[in-house]
């Protein structure tokens, strides 16, 4: 049958699995526009296209699928550069459909040209101009498999608006060629055996063995088979701030987060171990502190499906290029069970002499609210996050007992990711209550997108924890600046549920200790949006802190103690 | 003109950290006002923000609106707008706000940090490859990975951001380079080896330009951004009035002329007026001025001004030709050429053309229906806001059909009183370049006209311009909805509406209660003047949201890919065509 581009490319995003855009026509996507209305693909009009790459972001964390995010040319696609970029440091599939002018315009910087394809090649695992309605079929297959296989990333189509008209012959089971070698990207290559042997090795000869695990845990499906090698082998189990979830948090060997905001005991088993096995993590600066300090007495195994990230920043004895589940497999299988009693003793004493901890000094504590939160949703819950200090004290208060439960910005640190993302993972998981810890700063930033949430009545649960200030920012000033507060106060902030109310949706202000846990179950109950401003005690800390630049040997405990691990 | 650099040699030979060294070069530029969003790479700069006081930093709520404020600030001064953020998100959320100023070639500088030079390519945190992303988008980018390149780069920086056709320069600033020490030097003369825009135009093409209009019978002047950043507004007005030659602008040269001189026609193009875009299919010479013959504007280019000579004076030689073949290039500064022409040209009278120019102005002119009841019309309010507050207002426009009604519609008589986002069509714009705006002409009210899905993308920023009690009115033409496209799908896709409307909008009265700023709702037309005095008489940030019809399309409209003689005049249903009118028209 005779197709438009625009009639190709939803069909082939319904099916590859495809099943709903967020995004904001304009002039050079109109005709796109026409068909989704035509077809009645579903479809999010958000408020600004930043908060549409954001909702597919936090719609592909927790449900393992991948959406798409239609803009304009020009502005609209300049727009989500910030979200492709985001979703490309955490290795989250997005496909990105950007309307471009038509072919011969291309060039002349016509109205709202913009060289998308240029600007999103860093920020892209790969991207597509298309210029013949015939290869759109292609492209979109091979758009959607590049996205979502291997270690997943954002893919960007630009697609002219005389392709979008132009008919072709379209046939559905018409097999098509994958123009780019499909293989770096689809492989789950074979573990090596001899490798995976040499690490079964060092598993049985080691006295103090650790896992650090990130999200390639999620990512691949393998938390079950993570708990079930970790337990049979007894070895403690750190998460990365992506690998959240992965490993149950109330199991007795999770330690935590490592690196500058993590657990005293996880940067101290880290030090301490003599075998460090990373699954699926990529050792960010952020987990490593100083690397010349960094678990300099373990053997380190690195299992990853991006052969560029083995030994990219941190000297690996045991590389391993595979799909880190299909190791875990072969591992429980083959690992026979070990004493290491004392191993253990010593990690849970670190556990209870360093726990996380905070005052209470009768103000409302940020920490307070999180497990607060916690408990009145139950703990089975989506826990979305801005970026801050809000984002490091939920990572160390919430308990997350499975995977795709924690959507947060982690190599990007995007402010403004925490509410589109919590509408997209509410659409992802409608079934599922969603709860955002957010600060001041970064709801902020994207608030405009309320108006998507009142408009479409996604029930999402915004716990603004308000100090009015850029509280990480000014935290970093107070302890090695003097306490001189440049520019990070928010003398002027709006009043929040305020703005909730002008966008129609509830809002809370909470001023006191004894209204927080009232609140919360009051905005849990709602059917609809819920915005919850607590104000909270406004010099709070986040503590361990590793200063940057410091190996994880000598994080800081509280205001005046600096741990010495050794 | 941005101010004489100061003499440096009192600054030189001694050490200083990379942080200190910025902030002496941004002093040193003249910068006044600097928009930002803090990050941990920016700390040791922020600090000397806090410590000393010359430089003001003004704290956004989004990095986009850094950018936006700051072009705001350049489009209104004329001089070089600085913004400031930190790594990774910060630098990427500039990306739009650049990209706006490339099209329309706005002077800005922007600073990022970037992780440490060592760090670079690592995957660090909030680290993007800034350099890499903005290629294609800046006029110039730097990476600086020797801090003694940090004050020659920023030097020229600036230099190139403001010479020849201005635009968006980006310099990257790792951690490292800002911790450094080196001793400071400024070079006082920029010499970069092939970039000297020519600025003076070649005499023998300005005399065949000179000769080109004392032959034309039906001369046309079409100007754009160009005339503004070169400050040449006067000698167009001396060319015009001498030569008797009727003056059209593009949207970026809106204000480069005053809307109610007699040879006046306003703007031309897809939204353009009819006598404009009729002129410019008559003229036998088309005398186009620091405008760039943009898609926009001309339409089907093969049938774009096609009886006329085209005389085009631009600084930047690859504008030249690039989408219009033209008789009489004449590349330099539009006003050191111009004051050349007008050294050459004779007055002249053009009594027979400008009679055609009259003709065509009284029997097409721009045209609405008001409502017989109290609704008010967008185009309406635009008149009434113009009147009630004229020249002692700078307007900027957000996207779309309030912005093309802003154009039609607004009478303007000083240069840089109009300014709006044309290139890039940026949804958003308007809000922070009227903050920007507001600071760099504290004596004019800076007016943002607005439409809901524009003002929308940026609204947190009313944060900003209530913590630093910018008075800035937002003046939101609501049709709730995303109008541009609302119009075309009315016009050319049988009235599907996919996925424009915002009927679930904000109540923009509380949401400004809610910043602490001041709100008004109205209907009704009795209520408009009014309204609009008690925003302009109330100190501070003040939204004026106005309810307006979403069915009211603008016009006149030239049909993407259709030649300009083709425009739509008004009755979408008639779809009443300039063709089937003109035929009716004496003497064509």
């Amino acid at each position: 049958m005779e197709l438009n581009g625009s009639q190709i490319v939803i069909e082939e995003l319904k099916a590859n699995g495809v099943e709903i855009a967020f995004g904001i026509p304009g002039g050079a996507i109109m005709p796109f526009y026409d068909e989704i209305d035509k077809s009645e693909y579903p479809h999010i009009l958000t408020r600004h296209e930043q908060g549409a790459a954001h909702m597919a972001d936090g719609y592909a964390r927790v449900s393992g699928k991948v959406a798409a995010v239609v803009t304009t040319s020009g502005p609209g696609a300049t727009n989500i550069i910030t979200g492709l970029c985001n979703a490309m440091m955490d290795s989250v599939p997005i496909v990105a459909i950007t309307g471009q002018v038509a072919l011969p315009s291309i060039g002349t910087d016509a109205f709202q040209e913009a060289d998308t394809y240029g600007c999103t090649i860093p920020v892209t695992k790969h991207n597509w101009l298309v210029k013949d309605p015939r290869d759109l079929q292609g492209v979109v297959r091979e758009a959607v498999r590049v996205a979502t296989t291997g270690r997943p990333g954002p893919v960007v189509i630009d697609f002219p608006k005389d392709v979008q008209v132009a008919k072709c012959e379209y046939d559905p089971q018409r097999k098509t060629e994958i123009a780019t070698s499909a293989e770096p990207f689809s492989a789950a290559p074979e573990p090596d055996t001899a490798a995976i042997e040499r690490l079964i090795e060092a598993i049985e000869a080691s006295e103090r063995p650790v896992i650090m695990s990130g999200s390639g845990i999620i990512k691949s499906g393998a938390a079950g088979e993570l708990a079930e090698f970790a337990r049979r082998a007894r070895i403690p189990v750190i998460n990365t701030l992506l690998g959240l979830g992965g490993f149950p948090g109330t199991d007795p060997l999770f330690l935590g987060m490592p690196g500058m905001h993590g657990t005293a005991y996880a940067n101290m088993a880290l030090c301490e171990c003599d075998l460090l096995i990373n699954l699926g993590g990529r050792f960010d600066d952020r987990v490593t502190g100083k690397v010349s300090s960094f678990a300099t007495k373990a053997v380190i195994a690195h299992v990853d499906i991006d052969a560029a990230e083995l030994g990219k920043r941190v000297k690996t004895d045991i590389p391993i290029l595979a799909n880190v589940r299909d190791v875990l497999v072969l591992l429980s299988a083959e690992v026979k069970p070990k004493d290491r009693r004392e191993w253990l003793d010593r990690v849970a004493r670190w556990k209870e002499d360093h726990p996380l901890h905070y005052d209470g000094d009768g103000s409302i504590k940020p920490q307070y609210v999180i497990e607060q939160i916690q408990e009145v949703s139950g703990g089975d819950a989506i826990y979305v996050s801005g970026v801050g200090q809000h984002q490091m004290w939920a990572a160390q208060f919430l308990r997350f007992n499975e995977p795709n439960a924690w959507v947060s910005s982690g190599g990007l640190g995007t402010m403004g990711f925490g509410l589109p993302a919590a509408i997209g993972a509410k659409v992802g998981q409608p079934e599922k209550e969603v709860w955002l810890i957010d600060g001041d700063g970064s709801f902020s930033m994207t608030l405009v997108e309320l108006a998507t949430a009142a408009t479409y009545n996604i029930p999402v649960r915004v716990a603004i924890l308000n100090n009015a200030y850029l509280g990480m920012v000014r935290q970093w000033q107070e302890l090695f600046f003097e306490k001189r507060y440049s520019h990070v106060h928010y003398p002027t902030n709006p009043d929040f549920a305020k703005i909730a109310e002008g966008y129609g949706v509830r809002g809370f202000e909470v001023r006191e200790m004894d209204q927080v846990r009232s609140t919360l179950e009051e905005a849990a109950g709602i059917d609809g949006p819920a915005v919850m401003n607590f104000h909270v005690s406004r010099e709070e800390n986040v503590w361990p802190m590793v200063p940057s630049g410091a190996g994880n040997d000598e994080m800081q405990l509280g205001p005046q103690t600096r741990e010495e691990v050794r | 003109m941005t101010p004489k650099a100061k003499s440096p040699a009192r600054l030189k030979s001694k050490k200083l950290s990379g942080a200190e060294i910025i902030y002496r070069c941004l002093e040193h530029e003249g910068v006044e006002y600097i928009f930002g969003h803090p990050g941990a790479i920016l700390l040791t700069l922020l600090d000397l923000f806090l410590k000393r006081s010359k430089l003001k930093h003004i704290l956004t709520r989004h990095e986009q609106c850094a950018a936006h404020m700051a072009e705001g600030y350049a489009r209104a001064s004329g001089t070089v707008g600085v913004c400031l953020v930190t790594s990774g998100p910060g630098a990427t959320n500039l990306i739009t706000g650049i990209t706006d100023a490339y099209m329309d070639s706005i002077p800005i500088v922007c600073l990022t940090g970037q992780v440490s030079t060592s760090m670079v390519g690592n995957d660090a945190f909030q680290e993007a490859d800034i350099v890499g992303m903005t290629r294609t988008v800046t006029k110039h980018n730097y990476l600086i990975k020797d801090i003694e390149d940090l004050a020659p780069s920023i030097r020229e920086a600036f230099h190139i951001a403001r010479t020849g056709r201005p635009g968006p320069v980006l310099i990257d600033l790792p951690k490292d380079i800002i911790l450094g020490e080196t001793v400071f030097n400024v070079p006082e003369e920029v010499d970069i080896r092939g970039y000297k825009p020519r600025t003076k135009g070649h005499p023998r093409q300005i005399k065949r330009v000179a000769e080109a209009i004392s032959e034309a019978k039906k001369p046309i002047l079409y100007v754009g951004g160009g005339v503004i950043h070169a400050e040449a507004h006067k000698e167009v007005m001396k060319l015009a009035e001498t030569a008797d030659i009727p003056v059209t602008w593009t949207l970026l040269g809106a204000s480069s002329f005053p809307s109610d001189h007699a040879l006046a026609l306003g703007m031309l193009g897809m939204h353009g007026t009819a006598y404009a875009n009729m002129a410019v299919d008559e003229c036998d010479l088309l005398i186009a001025v620091g405008a760039r013959f943009d898609d926009r504007v001309t339409g089907k280019i093969s049938e774009f001004a096609q009886s006329a000579k085209i005389v085009h004076i631009d600084i930047d030689p690859t504008a030249i030709g690039k989408n219009v073949p033209v008789d009489i290039p004449v590349v330099g500064d539009a006003r050191l050429i111009l004051i050349e022409v007008n050294k050459l040209i004779k007055a002249q009278k053009r009594n027979v053309w400008n009679k055609r120019v009259e003709r065509l102005k009284k029997d097409l002119p721009l045209t609405f229906k008001t409502t017989e009841g109290g609704a008010i019309k967008p185009q309406e309010a635009i008149i009434a806001l113009s009147e009630e507050v004229g020249d002692a207002a700078i307007y900027t426009t957000e996207v779309g059909q309030h912005q093309m009604w802003a154009a039609q519609y607004l009478r303007v008589s000083f240069p840089r009183q109009f300014i709006s986002s044309g290139g890039l069509g940026t949804m958003g714009f308007g809000f922070p370049a009227a903050i920007g705006a507001s600071l760099a002409r504290p004596d004019k009210l800076a007016i943002d006209i607005a439409g809901d899905g524009s003002f929308q993308m940026v609204l947190q920023e009313l944060a900003t311009a209530v913590q630093y009690q910018i008075p800035v009115k937002v003046f939101i033409l609501n049709n709730y909805s995303l109008g541009m496209v609302r119009q075309w799908q009315d016009l050319f896709m049988d009235r599907r509406f996919s996925e424009v409307g915002l009927e679930v909008g904000p109540d923009y009265v509380q949401l400004a209660a809610a910043y602490g700023a001041k709100g008004l709702h109205i209907e009704d037309r009795k209520d408009l003047r009014p309204a609009i005095h008690e925003m302009i008489e109330t100190p501070g940030p003040f939204i004026l949201d106005v309810s307006v019809d979403p069915d009211e399309l603008v016009f006149p409209m030239v049909p993407a890919g259709g030649a300009n003689r083709d425009m739509i005049l008004e009755d979408p249903r008639k779809k009443k065509t300039l063709k089937g009118k003109l035929s009716a028209l004496p003497d064509h």
